[in-house]
């Protein structure tokens, strides 16, 4: 006859399920809730969702509303009520880690929001930068988003990039914030030019990536810069030889399957797809593949590439800002990747369904003042191991 | 090469018990020899189940895929010539179950992922009994990817029930709440229901 279940086991079937079916499990005991809520269980299914890619997630912008689809069928849109009012205008998504989304709107009110566990929190405001002179144009703010897990601190960095026509210079106000002292702080300069506006920090490596330029002069090459969020410094990412000899291919920067990915705008017939498959190594650059007029794509704007499929044949990818299609590595043919529902003109973001909070978790270990909250952890643990379960299907 | 085969060249090896190594000949242990020539070891471990009944299963089959007994040969703590494995807590329906697992995925692990993935299925067309049991058998020997195996078809098996089923399942006879935290539960999170 079934003996009892050890907890060990309990965790770890319960580490693999979906979000959704986690929340509706905290109402099963009070031993399953204090487990679920508990900071060793989220990071537990944060470290699980992370390695199997099987809560992977695609978000959908469409002006100020956002859609949630499935990465593996992506059958059904549906909409997610964000927390951030629009004011009739569009939002943006900065970044997203560890199922933590960061989302802006028109009043550059600024939201960390968990949409699966429908927790957000609001920051405290930024505001603009005044430009230091007055032939100096605004020309650009970008932000990145990411995980610092030397200081277990979530930080947000921003942007603020102004052009001076006719010298041709630049400057870049940077700012940082940190959710363990909830506040902005000002960082030294950037001392590069971003290129593109509309591409927001991408996070790999425990860095923020943007594409960037050492001077405002046709011929000077893009290049990717690295943010630390440890170190909180710059610093470029050695880049493959691609024979960009003349600075004239415009480059952007992706996450692709958990590697930094490079595109470049070879003129307008071609582009090509780089991954760099062990972060910091400069051999472990690869050509993915390359698109190029015989692909269909009424236009080679822009494109970015978002996931691999389940199987790892064939890669989604935004296109222009409007569109996703998939690129078959093994056939190397692009089709049209329609979601029953979703309009067109959208922007997509991945991201991990976890039940990671925006605030603080507190760990078992903590200092002094989370000794209370200790006892009682540890309490509920006790509790919880000297049950066990039954397992009858 | 049959069973057979395999054997005489073990003798002829026995006899000869010779390897070139280094451009002097080297008596060798002739297990070691076939090893390198056919790559199929024929050291066997003895397993006990709790019904008293011993299984004989390639060593290397059980050291690939469990952690514990693999533990156990590299301490020494397992004597080849005269000690078995006593698993009291698998009992002998099980442990066959067990090794028929191992042995397929050591012998088959180069056959394609599809191929797999339906020997793994019809592996686990159990009852839930038998469920269980491989599932506490697995978690003992620390099998890691039968365990993976097994949890997979659990959590697809739960993860869209309602709770009355989930504490049916999980034999939660209390749950523990009172009136007022249910209603808590439901108000942190109240789109969920």
């Amino acid at each position: 006859m079934a003996d009892l279940l050890p907890p060990e086991v309990i965790t770890d079937i319960l580490s693999r399920l979906p979000v959704h079916s986690l929340i509706r499990f905290r109402c099963t005991c009070k031993s399953w809730r204090s487990l679920i809520d508990s900071t060793h269980f989220i990071l537990l299914h944060l470290r699980t969702s992370l390695s199997s890619h099987s809560h992977s997630t695609l978000v959908l912008r469409r002006d100020s509303e956002l859609y949630q689809v499935n990465l593996g069928t992506l059958d059904r849109a549906i909409e997610l009520n964000h927390p951030l009012m629009c004011y009739s205008n569009s939002i943006k998504v900065l970044g997203s880690c560890n199922g933590l989304l960061c989302l802006c709107n028109v009043a550059e009110d600024i939201a960390l929001w968990n949409p699966n566990i429908r927790k957000h929190r609001l920051l405290p405001y930024l505001p603009a930068e005044r430009r230091e002179r007055d032939t100096t144009l605004f020309a650009a703010r970008v932000y990145g988003f990411g995980y610092d897990s030397f200081s277990e601190d979530y930080k947000l960095v921003r942007i603020s990039y102004f052009v001076d026509l006719h010298s041709r210079t630049f400057y870049s106000h940077v700012k940082l914030y940190s959710l363990r002292v909830d506040s902005w702080k000002s960082l030294p300069n950037m001392p590069y030019g971003l290129c593109c506006a509309r591409t927001m920090g991408v996070f790999v490596g425990g860095a923020l990536h943007w594409v960037v330029t050492r001077k405002l002069e046709p011929d000077q090459p893009d290049l990717i810069v690295a943010f630390d969020l440890r170190l909180e410094s710059f610093s470029e990412v050695p880049l493959p030889e691609t024979g960009n000899v003349n600075g004239n291919f415009e480059m952007d920067v992706s996450l692709l399957g958990g590697c930094l990915c490079m595109v470049e705008h070879r003129g307008s017939t071609r582009i090509d797809v780089w991954v760099m498959e062990e972060y910091g190594s400069v051999d472990s650059w690869c050509k993915l593949f390359s698109l190029t007029e015989h692909h269909n794509l009424r236009s080679l704007k822009s494109v970015k590439p978002l996931a691999y499929s389940g199987d790892g044949d064939r890669v989604l990818m935004e296109h222009d800002h409007k569109k996703l299609c998939w690129y078959s590595l093994k056939d190397k043919v692009v089709s049209e990747a329609k979601i029953p529902g979703m309009p067109h003109l959208i922007e997509a973001t991945v991201y991990v369904g976890t039940l990671v909070p925006p605030t603080l978790l507190i760990k078992s270990d903590g200092g002094a003042k989370q000794k209370h909250g200790d006892d009682k952890g540890r309490r509920r643990r006790d509790d919880f191991l000297s049950q066990g379960f039954k397992l009858t299907l | 090469m049959t069973q057979l085969d395999r054997l005489s060249v073990y003798h002829w090896l026995n006899a000869w018990c010779i390897k070139p190594v280094g451009g002097a000949l080297v008596r060798q242990e002739p297990e070691y020899i076939l090893l390198a020539l056919m790559g199929s070891p024929l050291k066997k471990i003895m397993l006990c189940s709790s019904e008293k009944e011993i299984f004989s299963v390639e060593e290397q089959v059980m050291v690939q895929h469990s952690v514990i007994i693999n533990n156990m040969i590299e301490d020494g703590s397992y004597n080849h010539e005269e000690s078995k494995i006593p698993l009291d807590c698998v009992d002998s329906k099980t442990l066959k179950k067990v090794i028929d697992y191992c042995t397929h995925h050591t012998h088959h692990h180069n056959d394609n992922q599809e191929d797999l993935e339906a020997w793994d299925a019809q592996f686990l067309n159990v009852d839930s009994n038998g469920l269980y049991d491989l599932l506490m058998a697995a978690n003992y020997l620390e099998i890691r990817n039968l365990l993976d195996l097994i949890y997979g078809t659990i959590k697809n098996m739960i993860k869209g029930k309602k709770i009355d089923e989930i504490r049916r399942i999980f034999n939660i006879k209390d749950h523990g709440f009172t009136p007022e935290e249910e209603e808590q539960n439901r108000k942190e999170y109240p789109h969920f229901y």
